[in-house]
């Protein structure tokens, strides 16, 4: 894993009246143990990778606690383990990041939402939405929505974050609903602090065994005709429960200000965000003082009538403050007043962007819109008001200046992934382009420059899948790029086992880095084991070779044509993909691409060379480099590598003055410099430097030998 | 007593460390006793791409506020932002094109260093956005701007450069907190502790001298090697040209000298006066600044000094070569060095060092090769030069000077570099403008293999097609040879020259047949 999380596993233990100080993700985790859950279990994925990650590192003290922690091989795997609390009186909690896990999961959301369950079921999504998103922008509303599911959208203070998943829980069991916590990418990410309480140990756990399962009790299946009757209950009891629970407890707040005539409601995740746009216009102070009366949305579905209506008697109008489209809660608003003939007029989206996160910058425009409403002939409340274009706020892009090149995301220093694509744009040099059905993971980044490969992308470890319909008709093969984390989520079902049941003539290349890397380098189960990491004897060597599961699974399945090649062998890259789409097999070739993720290897080369270093023993380091006077100027290397190391620098050349390539610190010395220099015929600047720390002594004999044999052919 | 928090963004690049000085900022602030909050959006920007980070600190002590607390922002707002914090110059611009920087509120701090992207590096000659500009935009928008070069201190200090902006931060008084709370937080940080101070401290002190205005220096400017160029080094022939172009022609004549030998460097010098006789002749006589002659002289030196083995061989084994390699790894004297070099010639390059009669066989079957779809022959080597055997195979294959001049490849070039001098010659009748424009289109030979290769078609096209075939005015006509020059160096495939041609309704290169072998289902 690429954090180490010792410190915050410290906080996890923290008790009674302790300050707990960290980020809103782990406050969450704080909240899961105050609140005595049994298990949890997830799939990772920004921004609420760190929940499960600090778990699965914290594996003594959760079982001295007795929790069952299961990192799940994907979504619908992490939602299927709630199951557990439809009979039992257990409190389970799974995270993902939505909308894209809520989707793979949904299928057995709606089983499990059915039935409905008896100890507290709780889903934890990082609502990847706006700045910083890396899907497609959807919201997680419409499931809680469809499903019947609890979904709270806390206000971003960790106390309150805090309190919401420990009264989540008791909501969930109370109204036999699961409940889903949406929390948004600054708020996962936001350091704060909240007084801490005592953890609970679970009743029923891992320590404490349940001696015998329950009653056959046909009413917990999700199969007919009892669905019929869950139906009819997630209208008549579970949801008026929910709404009770949530008035009682106060789940949601009401901050009264002066100017009673009017009023906002907000979802709890913009509260911020509000209180800022009114500090801005002068309507609140930093406190949230404000002048006009806010109900802040903690839980923002069910929405309780009740507590509405109440709100908005004697109100003239209020304004729902309320992210992306559909406006759920608008128009649910909308309809209950109606329906109750209240005569208050309720303003959002006619106001706000239609479209887009919601910024401080957005939201007080709408408040001022709110408060001195333009003539109604001008027509401007018919007018869609566009949300923000980009991920920028308000962008300032002068005319006469030249537009600043993008920064994406990009392989690391060193990826065994980037040499693949090297070869792949070197190929289609000499053999014509191919398509690419591309898929989520690092190797996406293969979609930007310098390789700008990929046709389309259809979801995780849906790439092979997604050129079922392209392939049949195409003159040429097509070709498809999975990694190893896309291949366990689901492409090992989607892809692979469906091209060999139809005899598909496809092209497969999965990358066998060893983890799900793009995530945070989290294991897999074809990660190589902490044996054979301990026990290798160079350390900086790839070690992926050494876990076969991935070449054995597809060998079991049925794949006849498996070429295995490590991806810094450039030529041989070149000439497996030749075969691959020049061959007469006609069936499913799979490329297994090997080489073990990047960071992982110098999260383990560090403290080998520090060791080393520290008992004056022999070590080796590698850098490549470039000879200013023999580059040319004319940055073909970088046309096929986009290394952060390998960069420019000003031409020590007076008479020249195009830049020269060099290559930083930063280097690796992964070799693939070297390796371009001879596939690509680059020009003859590079070079490979190795420098021997602590050499043996017949090292530095032959070393001095020669060159003092140098210095005397240098002078002649 | 203020009634509004400080409000601080940091601009990194993923894996640089930016989150681990907003976790410091949070950690400072809390030890001053203020209520404050940090959030960001890392996602897989982690992997080399921009991100940010948002630092709000209510500066009132939290004993004075009684229960209550301060509510943060989540996110930074356009035109209220204090403090703008960056480790890198395009990203410092990218935050200020966004909004984020007012004249009237905003404070920057920000680290002149670059690091570039990838737009910017695959560039066939030098896309990098022009760093004053950007520095000149940064301060017109910002309040005051504190500058300097964090990602070298830095590296001198072995540290990251979190460190540096701590330090900075602390200096700018922006957060009304002590520097020994700043320190305190380093120190109990766990990792590199004092290598993370060094740089606090050198980054502390830069920004009060930069604040107090002490060093007055500016970013520092690129030095060339001939600002240490002296009046003295002057050739008495070429007395008459201005001192910055005598400088070139010096530099080229010791360059071609090197190259190959004196009656060569005599060969360019004449070439060069050549030129400088027209040019002072269409200026009617008049001394002139010798704008196209400067030009000439700097392409020429390169052309004359081209690229093959034996050049490649001698650089390669420069008797300074191996310790400027140790050097640059900062190798102690005890340390083993070894050096690997990565050449692959080829039949072309074999071929231009052989006379003409038996280079034509050979590149014959090196074109039938190529027409017929396979890759060509070549012999990669990898060769080490720190050893015996490497670097006497270098000496020996750089003494084949001498070859070079009976060698096919040397008679192409010197026909070329004639055939280009003489299209600037005449140039000159039709202006300076227009001879300026041709003579720079010489920046167009470089490289090696295939980049030479294309430089010279696209050269070659411009001498012999375009320039004939251009019906327009004067002034116009070298607007469109530059453009035409620039578009020749904008991408590998030559897109943007053809389309470039074909807005000029200019004749396009003919179509060289270009063996792709298709992938075909079988």
């Amino acid at each position: 894993m690429e954090k180490s999380f010792s410190k915050e596993i410290q906080s996890l233990k923290l008790g009674d009246g302790d300050e707990f100080q960290g980020e809103g993700i782990l406050a969450i985790t704080k909240a899961l143990l105050q609140s005595g859950v049994s298990y949890v279990g997830g799939y990772q994925g920004a921004p609420v990778s760190h929940l499960l990650d600090v778990m699965v590192q914290a594996t003594e003290y959760m079982s001295e606690l007795g929790i069952h922690v299961a990192p799940c091989s994907n979504e619908a795997s992490a939602a299927a383990m709630l199951g557990a609390s439809i009979h039992y009186p257990v409190r389970g909690a799974v995270t993902w990041k939505s909308i894209v896990g809520t989707n793979v999961a949904a299928d057995a959301l709606s089983n499990l939402s059915s039935p409905g369950v008896t100890g507290g079921a709780m889903i934890v999504v990082g609502e990847d939405y706006g700045e910083g998103a890396s899907v497609i922008q959807e919201r997680t509303y419409a499931f809680a929505l469809k499903s019947t599911m609890l979904l709270i959208d806390p206000r971003p203070d960790l106390q309150t974050m805090v309190r919401l998943v420990e009264e989540g829980f008791s909501l969930s069991e109370v109204s036999n609903m699961p409940v889903m916590v949406e929390l948004r990418i600054r708020t996962c990410h936001v350091r704060g602090s909240f007084k801490a309480k005592d953890n609970i140990a679970p009743q029923i756990s891992t320590n404490k065994l349940m001696q015998d399962p329950a009653q056959f009790d046909y009413s917990k299946l999700a199969h007919p005709p009892v669905t019929f009757v869950h139906e009819k209950l997630k209208q008549e009891q579970r949801i008026p429960a929910a709404r009770q629970y949530i008035m009682e407890r106060k789940l949601n707040e009401v901050f009264v200000g002066e100017r009673s005539n009017i009023g906002i409601v907000v979802q709890g995740g913009l509260y911020n965000t509000l209180v800022r746009a009114l500090t801005l216009l002068g309507l609140s102070d930093h406190f949230g003082e404000s002048e006009i009366p806010i109900l802040v949305l903690n839980v923002i579905y069910p929405l309780v009538p009740d507590e509405l209506v109440e709100f908005c008697r004697g109100k003239e109008k209020i304004l729902v403050v309320e992210e992306g489209a559909p406006e759920f809660i608008e128009l649910e608003i909308i309809a209950q007043l109606s329906r109750r003939r209240l005569n208050t007029q309720v303003h959002g989206k006619d106001l706000f962007a239609i479209s887009g996160e919601y910024k401080v910058d957005g939201v007080s425009q709408g408040v001022e819109r709110f408060l001195s409403p333009p003539d109604k002939s001008s027509g401007v409340e018919t007018e869609l008001i566009k949300g923000p274009a980009g991920q920028t706020s308000s962008p300032i892009q002068p005319d006469n200046l030249s537009p600043l090149p993008p920064r994406p995301p990009g392989f690391c220093i060193g990826c065994p992934e980037r040499p693949v694509f090297s070869a792949l744009k070197q190929n289609q040099k000499q053999f014509g382009k191919v398509h690419v059905a591309a898929d989520i993971g690092c190797h996406s980044f293969g979609t930007f420059d310098p390789f700008g490969f990929g046709h389309s992308i259809l979801g995780y470890g849906m790439s092979l899948a997604s050129r079922a319909g392209v392939s049949p008709m195409m003159n040429r093969r097509v070709l498809s790029i999975m990694g190893d984390g896309g291949f366990w989520h689901n492409g090992l079902l989607t892809g692979v086992q469906s091209a060999l049941f139809n005899g598909d003539d496809a092209v497969l290349i999965i990358f066998k880095n060893g983890y799900t890397s793009a995530t945070g380098t989290q294991e897999i189960i074809s990660t190589p084991d902490e044996e054979v990491k301990a026990s290798a004897p160079k350390k900086q060597e790839s070690l992926v070779d050494r876990n076969k599961t991935i070449e054995e699974t597809l060998r079991g399945i049925g794949v006849e044509w498996i070429r295995t090649v490590y991806t810094y062998d450039v030529e041989r890259v070149k000439r497996i993909l030749d075969e691959a789409f020049t061959t007469r097999f006609d069936g499913l070739k799979v490329i297994v691409a090997e080489g073990e993720c990047q960071l992982e290897r110098q999260r383990r080369i560090r403290p080998w060379i520090a060791a080393l270093k520290h008992h004056g023993e022999r070590y080796e380091r590698v850098k490549y480099g470039i000879d200013d006077d023999v580059c040319s100027g004319d940055h073909a290397c970088m046309r096929i590598s986009g290394c952060p190391s390998l960069t420019l620098k000003d031409n020590p050349d007076p008479l020249k003055e195009d830049p020269v390539a060099t290559i930083s610190d930063g280097c690796v010395g992964c070799g693939l410099c070297g390796e371009n220099a001879h596939s690509a015929t680059l020009c003859p600047s590079f070079y490979r430097a190795e420098i021997v720390k602590n050499p043996k002594p017949w090292e530095r004999v032959v070393n001095h030998l020669s060159r003092a044999v140098m210095s005397v052919i240098a002078k002649n | 007593m203020t009634d509004t928090p400080i409000k601080v963004l940091i601009c990194a690049l993923g894996g640089e460390g930016g989150g681990v000085l907003a976790e410091w900022l949070f950690e400072v602030a809390t030890r001053a006793n203020f209520f404050v909050q940090s959030t960001s959006v890392p996602g897989v920007a982690q992997r080399t791409g921009a991100t940010t980070y948002y630092v709000e600190v209510y500066p009132v002590a939290k004993a004075d506020l009684g229960d209550r607390r301060p509510i943060f922002s989540l996110n930074p707002v356009a035109r209220d932002l204090d403090f703008l914090v960056s480790s890198e110059l395009l990203e410092t611009a990218r935050q200020t094109r966004a909004g984020m920087v007012t004249a009237d509120k905003t404070r920057v701090l920000t680290s002149i260093s670059r690091v570039y992207t990838n737009a910017e590096k695959m560039n066939l000659s030098d896309g990098r956005i022009d760093s004053s500009a950007l520095i000149e935009e940064i301060s017109q928008s910002s309040k005051d701007v504190i500058s300097f070069d964090m990602a070298a201190i830095a590296a001198e200090e072995n540290t990251v450069v979190s460190a540096v902006l701590f330090g900075a931060i602390a200096a700018s008084s922006v957060l009304p907190i002590p520097r020994d709370l700043f320190e305190s937080v380093i120190e109990s940080s766990g990792r590199g502790v004092q290598a993370s101070l060094r740089g606090f401290d050198r980054a502390y002190l830069q920004t009060l001298s930069t604040i107090t205005g002490d060093t007055g220096d500016g970013p520092e400017q690129v030095s060339l090697a001939m600002d240490s160029f002296t009046a003295s080094q002057t050739i008495p022939e070429i007395g008459f040209l201005p001192l910055s172009v005598q400088q070139l022609v010096t530099l080229g004549i010791e360059r071609t000298a090197e190259y190959q030998n004196v009656s060569y460097a005599s060969s360019y010098t004449d070439r060069v006066i050549n030129v400088a006789k027209v040019e002072r002749l269409s200026a009617g006589g008049e001394a002139g600044d010798f704008g196209v002659t400067a030009e000439v002289a700097r392409y020429l030196a390169l052309w004359m000094c081209f690229d093959d083995i034996v050049k490649v061989a001698r650089l390669k084994s420069k008797s300074d070569r191996i310790n400027r390699i140790r050097q640059d790894l900062k190798a102690d004297d005890e340390d083993v060095v070894h050096v690997y070099d990565f050449l692959k010639p080829g039949i072309p390059e074999i071929a231009g060092l052989l006379p003409p009669f038996l280079a034509a066989p050979l590149m014959l079957y090196h074109r039938k090769r190529l027409e017929s779809g396979k890759r060509a022959l070549s012999f990669p080597m990898k060769l080490r030069a720190s050893s015996v055997f490497g670097y006497g195979l270098f000496r020996l294959l750089g003494s084949f000077k001498w070859l070079r001049t009976f060698g096919s490849r040397f008679q192409e070039e010197q026909q070329l570099i004639e055939q280009w001098l003489l299209g600037v010659t005449a140039s000159f009748t039709e202006s300076p403008r227009v001879a300026f424009e041709v003579a720079r289109s010489g920046r167009l030979i470089k490289g090696y293999g295939s980049t030479n290769e294309r430089g010279r078609d696209n050269l070659l096209h411009i001498l012999e097609t375009v320039l004939p075939n251009l019906s327009t005015t004067e002034t116009e006509k070298a607007v469109v040879i530059r453009s035409i020059v620039d578009a020749a160096q904008a991408d590998e495939e030559g897109e943007k020259f053809s389309s470039e041609l074909l807005k000029r309704k200019l004749p396009q290169k003919p179509i060289v047949a270009q063996p792709i072998r298709w992938y075909k289902k079988p």
